[in-house]
């Protein structure tokens, strides 16, 4: 799953506020995890799929994203019911599967660009000066685009790994992935540099309210 | 005008990668060309103060790089050779917007901005698609539109069309051309290099040719053959 992977669209999810999209996964996550009933975790769970693909986004693209926690889910029903406690691993995979669902409902309906927005909007609200707003910013977003372009080397470097014969290899994996990262952050570092972005001499402005 | 006033540039190890170099630019169009490790990149990256001078100086438009870098910053544009570590933001529009959102704009005038940019290059419909998604000439494009949204005097391109296929190589080519600014471009496709107004060929830390594009160009074939 790649954090910015935004599905256009002009449904009324896809204009909600991302304030009010990020308050609401919070707080529905946060109630997933504190009723303790398997109804309401499911109950969740599907009103979440149904929200998706009432706004238009396709099956196979809510399925790819929730691939990843399908399998940790299904690791976590595996562990639990190795030492007998079957209904309790259930229960954790609906939780976890709920809040994903939640969580995938959000990246796919909101730009990055309005999640750093808000950002900066909380964050001026606070009171910070706007370099420190602006660097924060920048910050999420940075490890945004970090996380997608890792997970495209990872996928390269995984392929390298399958055509060498090295499929059991950790260090074929791990050594040219994490050479990637610090080149990837050497050049990124350049990059910002040679944009000027740490001028320390130009002002900032302010983050502007939601319209 | 850029003037490289006998600029050198050498390791802490002693390995020297530019020697002594004296140029005075001031075409539309300049190509520098070179085997791989001939000093290409070192020579250019020091037009945008990415790298200083550890002998001579670099002048760009009357300013130092290295005491004015900031100022030479503003007027020269980068675009590195590998389009990916110039993309700091998950989307083309929160990119190019970067640079304008640091020069004091506004979210909304920056967005503005950098939507347009993108529209002349043909990427507006693309502007909040996931960066990694894109094909690696949409992706350069992108890395150019982030500096032409900051108006530059200068561009410096590194490699603009290495890796391409065709089909992107010349839609990067195409949008070369329409720029206004200056460019100097580090390029391994000598019929790009053969459009330039002046082509400068590197060899060992050195310059062993400048002048016309064409003999330049012929130059540096002549001495792979021979080799």
């Amino acid at each position: 799953m790649t954090l910015s992977l935004y599905w256009p669209g002009g449904s009324w999810l896809h204009r909600l506020p991302a304030g009010v999209k990020l308050v609401a996964l919070v707080a529905i996550s946060a109630a997933v995890v504190a009723i303790d009933r398997p109804q309401v975790s499911v109950g969740v769970l599907v009103a979440a799929v149904a929200l998706v693909v009432g706004v238009g986004v396709p099956w196979r693209i809510l399925i790819r994203q929730m691939r990843p926690f399908a399998v940790v889910t299904l690791v976590l029903v595996a562990v639990q019911a190795a030492i007998g406690r079957w209904d309790e691993g259930f229960v954790a995979a609906g939780r976890l599967l709920a809040v994903a669902m939640l969580a995938v409902a959000v990246t796919l309906t909101t730009r990055s660009a309005d999640l750093v927005a808000w950002l900066e909007r909380v964050l001026t609200a606070l009171r910070l000066r706007p370099r420190r707003v602006f660097r924060a910013a920048l910050a999420v977003g940075l490890a945004l685009r970090s996380i997608d372009h890792l997970g495209v080397v990872a996928h390269r470097v995984l392929d390298a790994r399958r055509a060498r014969g090295l499929q059991r290899s950790v260090r074929a994996f791990a050594v040219p992935t994490v050479v990637a990262a610090a080149r990837f952050a050497h050049g990124v570092g350049e990059a910002l540099d040679a944009r000027g972005v740490a001028d320390p001499d130009v002002p900032v402005a302010r983050a502007e309210p939601e319209r | 005008m850029i003037v490289f006033a006998d600029a050198g540039v050498e390791l802490p190890g002693g390995t020297v990668l530019l020697r002594d170099v004296s140029l005075s630019l001031s075409e539309r169009r300049v190509a520098v060309i070179g085997a791989n490790g001939s000093g290409k990149t070192t020579l250019v990256r020091l037009i945008n103060g990415l790298t200083a001078p550890t002998s001579g100086r670099v002048i760009v438009d009357g300013l130092d790089t290295v005491n004015d870098r900031k100022a030479v910053q503003r007027r020269v544009g980068f675009v590195f050779q590998d389009a990916d570590h110039q993309l700091v933001y998950p989307t083309p529009a929160e990119d190019v917007a970067l640079g304008l959102r640091a020069r004091g704009r506004s979210a909304r005038d920056a967005r503005r901005d950098a939507l347009a940019t993108l529209r002349r290059a043909g990427l507006g419909h693309k502007a909040d698609q996931a960066i990694h998604t894109l094909s690696g000439g949409e992706k350069h494009l992108v890395a150019l539109c982030a500096v032409l949204a900051l108006d530059p005097e200068w561009i410096v391109l590194d490699e603009p069309t290495t890796t391409l296929d065709l089909v992107n190589r010349r839609r990067v080519i195409d949008a070369m051309e329409d720029l206004d600014q200056n460019l100097v471009i580090v390029s391994h496709d000598l019929d790009l290099a053969r459009q330039s107004d002046r082509a400068v060929l590197m060899s060992d830390g050195a310059v062993v040719a400048d002048g016309a594009p064409g003999p330049t160009v012929d130059a540096y074939v002549d001495r792979v053959t021979v080799l």
